[in-house]
């Protein structure tokens, strides 16, 4: 009981949130404070059990494991930087902490889910809080997105829903990783449909092509911080729970689904990084990188070795730094004038003269969303390709430098706008910085280069949390 | 099989059939519709929202009632643990003004 | 220690300039790379040192930088060309332009000094983040584009290249069952003959886009022509050389049997850009396009002697990328200063200079001479080398080489004639003044010195340059 500490920790904190809202309503942000002090010390107990001995608990439901621990410090990192980029946004509501809250109990859910159920009680937690805060802004496109988000988010949950069933009806056992056991005498015909139907309804929440056409709008109604979450969190979360579902539950069937994922996600990197090139606004801009880079975790499920487990754990963390730091600086120029109106890219001009600093946070981020060296995003990305050719798979690899190739565009084009010398946008001249945010763009860019100028423990982390024992050559 | 197959059909072919009748208007319980019902309140809907959430947690108290001298000490802090959260949840309804028709 | 000390000063004064004043930007980036040329001095004094940290142990990459003959003189070009392009800057570029300009140094000297494979990438990928910037922030409108066209091809190249990285590593790994990217490690590899041309065109596309040669110089005429003169000078006289230098420190020792293999088809290629650049360059009417096709035309000279795979090609190419570093970036320093003069760069309008300003016409007279490949200047030794390299059996290399280097000599006096010489039509030109003088004077004495005694590079490099060679040699590469 004590390993679930973490989650119950987080939970606490959202009903204590809730409670501290109604109870001393006078205070302003309490809740605020209660779930990011129930954050990090989730976060300081997590990283205490690391060296504990992996166990199943809740009757095989739950693994106690470093990989379970390395997710749940992940999905804390995006649910404080959510947190701190909607401190003071009064506007969004005061359930905002406490639904935010709720949502990384769900991320953290999966990351130590074993079985069926837990998976899908944890992405249900973590999308319905987001359809809530999807339309925290109270505008038509934000009501756009929580519809929209809904409507495909119910869509894939029941698609989900239908696929569990079938590998239920397979194998009488929701406890996946008992499924490599019993494989041999399970129902086939039941058990590829229903491997099926579970990877398609976790691969609309990480937004792999063709289930991506929710994932631009969603992200421009969005307010700032709810994108963020959605772009780092559910993407933490979904990336993880796959590969455990697939490597755990069905490795023995790894060339099958392994080259088949590999198509998916040459074509997810590919179409989304095409798709963000022409984009105005930034939040789709970043919308559609997301795709892209879906499509590059994808590739560390689809090798099926360690390797590639190793690079998939990797990658989200440059990944998930560069996104807060990037969504950072969108919601620090939405404090100035016009508000919430969506940043586009004309919004930048100026800010290299103006505001330098801002807009050497927007270059870290870009830079490495574009995998440039001396930033976190190269190295993950060299994981990655090593990770391909270790699993005699070069074609993944050219995927991945054309699709670094046709994002590498996208994410330079907000960088030359920032240099345009004639004149100054409003936005840009109107920001305000704010401590909060101020600390998520520090954490994000010394964090960014950090990983790029020295990776090795993070790969250390890495290469024990994703150290599935029969991928060692057993 | 053929005997379900056969009595669910003999009793459409075989049984009295009388069209007609206020058997196509809308309620069969003898009140002819009238004029079209209005926009129901939003407020029924919140209601009916609040009702299901608390009423499902019944369905879970009920069985967690009958069952627990099998389940002894544990089961029953268990579940105090979730009459707690379903507390802070009526707590957080009641102030909220979720309860009030205005 | 002396490796940090080439690594640390650039980068923390880096970053101190950016705390700087704008004004005293300039100056405080002076400094730093005034005490990187003490550094190299150093460095030059003593004997060789490396560093070599356990960087990512999980990887076998190694913080492991060596100053072996190859390098070391292109770290003092680096070091010097730095200097002389901080002075040459305009101080009210402002901070960001010189933190850029040392954090190329920075990148550059890392590049020249890896020997790790991995390390070499992330510095080869790394000096094209400053150039882009300064080409975005600090040219005309068209540098935007420029500095896009610039980003967009390298990284093309080296993308690709590090698949070939990546799998040189793994290739590795499976025969021995231990990962590394410590280049001398990565010999004599049993790559499968499918794969080998593969691998190897990946490294030759990254290598020919960054020098860059024929068919691969997109990016060249409009980064050339729109960056400020010092960051054309830094690009055609430092980092053009980063693609050379590459085919020496890398593909040489990893794939010496492949490139004895292609010798023949790869020497017609960059013949062919030899050509190329010489006569492009004959025909332009812009300054600084003279200029840079005359400076692929090079590049491809110094390709030529490394693909002869003869010992004196090799050395002649070392020495030829030292010598002409110095010479171009010289030269286009010096456009620089007669493009600020005249507020034009071509050439026809801009005639008489001699008379307005003779001082300028005779530093200009003298490194477009050391171009050309005057004897007694440090291009005609080179090239000397490289024909001496040629002759021994690909003579047909060697006259098509020689017809270029008279080809070059046309179009150099034909850029002095229309610069300089002819009727003046237009109203008088200031001088060369006195800070310009003070960089133009310690540059033209320093490539004398090297004209006249070249060994003072190739006495140096000669060591371990038979060390690259005897590789080759031992894989069948030379004869």
């Amino acid at each position: 009981m004590q390993y679930l500490l973490p989650e119950i920790l987080v939970a606490g904190s959202a009903l204590l949130g809730l409670l501290a809202m109604v109870v001393v309503p006078k205070v302003r942000g309490l809740a605020s404070w209660v779930v990011l002090v129930g954050f990090l010390a989730a976060g300081v107990d997590a990283a205490t059990m690391w060296n504990v001995t992996p166990s199943l608990i809740v009757y095989n439901s739950m693994a106690i494991d470093k990989y379970g621990i390395t997710v749940t410090e992940l999905v804390l990192l995006a649910g404080i930087s959510t947190i701190l980029l909607a401190w003071n946004a009064e506007h969004f509501g005061e359930e905002f902490p406490v639904l935010v809250a709720l949502s990384v109990l769900g991320m953290m859910g999966l990351g130590g889910a074993t079985s069926l159920m837990p998976v899908f009680l944890g992405i249900e937690l973590l999308s319905l809080p987001l359809y809530i805060l999807a339309a925290s802004r109270h505008t038509p496109e934000g009501g756009e997105a929580a519809l929209k988000y809904l409507l495909l988010g119910a869509f894939s949950s029941g698609i989900l829903l239908f696929g569990m069933a079938l590998l239920y009806g397979a194998t009488s056992t929701l406890i996946f990783v008992a499924y490599p056991g019993i494989a041999s005498h399970a129902q086939v015909w039941l058990l590829w449909p229903g491997l099926g139907l579970v990877v398609v309804g976790i691969a609309f929440k990480l937004a792999i092509v063709p289930f991506h056409m929710w994932v631009p709008d969603v992200y421009e109604g969005s307010p700032t911080p709810v994108t963020n979450l959605m772009a780092f969190g559910t993407k933490v979360g979904a990336a993880i729970i796959l590969l455990r579902i697939l490597a755990f539950g069905f490795y023995g069937q790894a060339g099958a689904w392994g080259l088949l994922l590999g198509y998916l996600a040459v074509l997810t990197m590919i179409v989304g990084n095409l798709l963000a090139l022409p984009q105005t606004n930034l939040k789709r801009l970043l919308g559609y990188s997301g795709i892209g880079h879906a499509g590059f975790l994808l590739v560390g499920i689809a090798t099926h070795n360690i390797q590639g487990a190793q690079a998939m754990m990797f990658y989200l963390l440059p990944y998930g730094l560069a996104a807060i730091g990037v969504f950072a600086v969108i919601r620090l120029l939405e404090q100035g004038q016009d508000g919430d109106r969506g940043v586009i890219l004309s919004d930048l001009q100026g800010m290299a003269y103006q505001r330098p600093w801002l807009a050497t946070v927007l270059i870290v981020g870009m830079l490495s969303f574009a995998g440039i060296p001396l930033t976190g995003g190269f190295v993950g990305k060299f994981f990655l390709m090593q990770a391909a050719l270790f699993a005699n798979r070069p074609g993944f690899a050219v995927g991945i430098v054309v699709g670094t190739l046709v994002g590498l565009a996208a994410y330079l084009r907000p960088l030359q706008a920032m240099f345009q010398r004639d004149g100054v946008s409003e936005r840009v001249r109107t920001m305000r910085w704010s401590a909060a945010g101020v600390m998520v763009v520090a954490v994000a860019v010394v964090g960014t280069i950090g990983i790029g100028v020295y990776p090795a423990p993070l790969v250390h982390i890495v290469s024990q949390s994703a150290n599935f024992y029969w991928l060692k050559g057993g | 099989m053929f005997v379900v197959v056969g009595m669910s059909n003999a009793s459409r072919i075989m049984g009295p059939q009388a069209p007609g009748g206020v058997k196509k208007a809308t309620y069969e319980s003898g009140i002819f519709p009238e004029t079209p019902v209005g926009y129901f309140s939003v407020r029924f809907y919140r209601v009916a929202m609040l009702f299901m959430i608390f009423d499902v947690a019944i369905m879970a108290i009920y069985p967690w009632a009958t069952s627990l001298s099998a389940m002894r000490a544990r089961g029953f802090y268990d579940g105090l643990v979730f009459f707690g959260i379903l507390a802070v949840a009526f707590v957080y309804v009641w102030r909220k003004g979720g309860f009030q028709w205005h | 220690m002396l490796w940090i000390g080439l690594l640390g000063i650039p980068l923390v004064g880096a970053l101190v300039v950016l705390l700087l004043s704008e004004r005293a930007a300039k100056v405080g980036a002076a400094v730093v790379a005034a005490l990187e040329i003490g550094v190299f001095a150093a460095l030059l004094g003593g004997a060789a040192p490396s560093l070599n940290l356990a960087w990512i142990p999980a990887w076998g990459v190694r913080l492991h930088f060596a100053a072996d003959g190859l390098a070391l003189f292109l770290l003092g070009l680096t070091a010097v060309m730095t200097l002389v392009a901080i002075c040459a800057s305009k101080a009210s570029y402002g901070r960001a332009y010189f933190f850029w300009i040392l954090f190329m140094e920075f990148a550059s000297m890392g590049l020249f000094g890896a020997v790790d494979l991995f390390l070499f990438y992330i510095f080869w990928e790394a000096v094209l983040i400053p150039i882009f910037f300064l080409l975005t922030g600090w040219s005309g409108e068209k540098g935007r584009a420029a500095g896009l066209k610039w980003l967009i091809m390298n990284l093309f190249g080296s993308l690709f290249m590090l698949i070939g990285v990546v799998a040189v590593a793994v290739i590795h790994n499976q025969t021995t069952g231990s990962l590394s990217f410590e280049i001398s490690q990565l010999t004599n590899l049993p790559v499968s003959s499918f794969a080998a041309p593969w691998l190897f065109g990946v490294f030759a596309l990254a290598f020919a886009i960054k020098a860059p040669l024929w068919p691969f110089h997109g990016w060249m005429p409009d980064a050339y022509g729109e960056a400020p003169a010092p960051v054309t000078a830094l690009l055609a006289g430092v980092l053009s050389k980063a693609g050379v230098f590459g085919f020496l420190r890398v593909m040489l020792p990893i794939f010496g049997a492949e490139l004895h293999a292609y010798r023949t088809g790869l020497m017609i290629w960059v013949a062919v850009s030899l050509v190329y650049g010489a006569l492009m360059a004959l025909r332009q009417t812009d300054m600084k396009m003279v200029s840079a096709y005359a400076s692929l035309s090079h590049l491809s000279m110094i390709a030529l002697g490394i693909f002869s795979l003869t010992a004196a090609g090799i050395l002649g190419a070392t020495f030829l990328m030292v010598a002409h570093g110095l010479m171009v970036g010289s030269l286009f320093l010096i456009l620089g200063v007669v493009e600020e003069r005249l507020g034009g760069r071509e050439f026809n309008g801009l005639m008489g200079l001699n008379r307005g300003a003779p001082r300028l016409a005779t530093y200009f007279l003298f490194f477009a001479l050391a171009t050309l490949g005057l004897p007694g200047l440090p291009g005609f030794a080179g090239e000397y080398m490289i024909m001496q390299g040629l002759v021994v059996h690909a003579v047909g290399f060697a006259v098509v080489a020689g017809v270029v280097l008279i080809v070059a000599a046309w179009y150099m006096v034909r850029l002095f004639q229309g610069i300089m010489q002819g009727r003046p039509d237009h109203p008088a030109v200031a001088d060369v003044n006195v800070g310009q003088v003070a960089w133009l004077v310690p540059l033209a004495i320093l490539v004398a010195v090297i004209g006249v005694w070249p060994a003072g590079i190739t006495g140096h490099a000669v060591p371990s340059l038979y060390h690259a060679v005897h590789f080759a040699v031992a894989q069948g590469g030379i004869n």
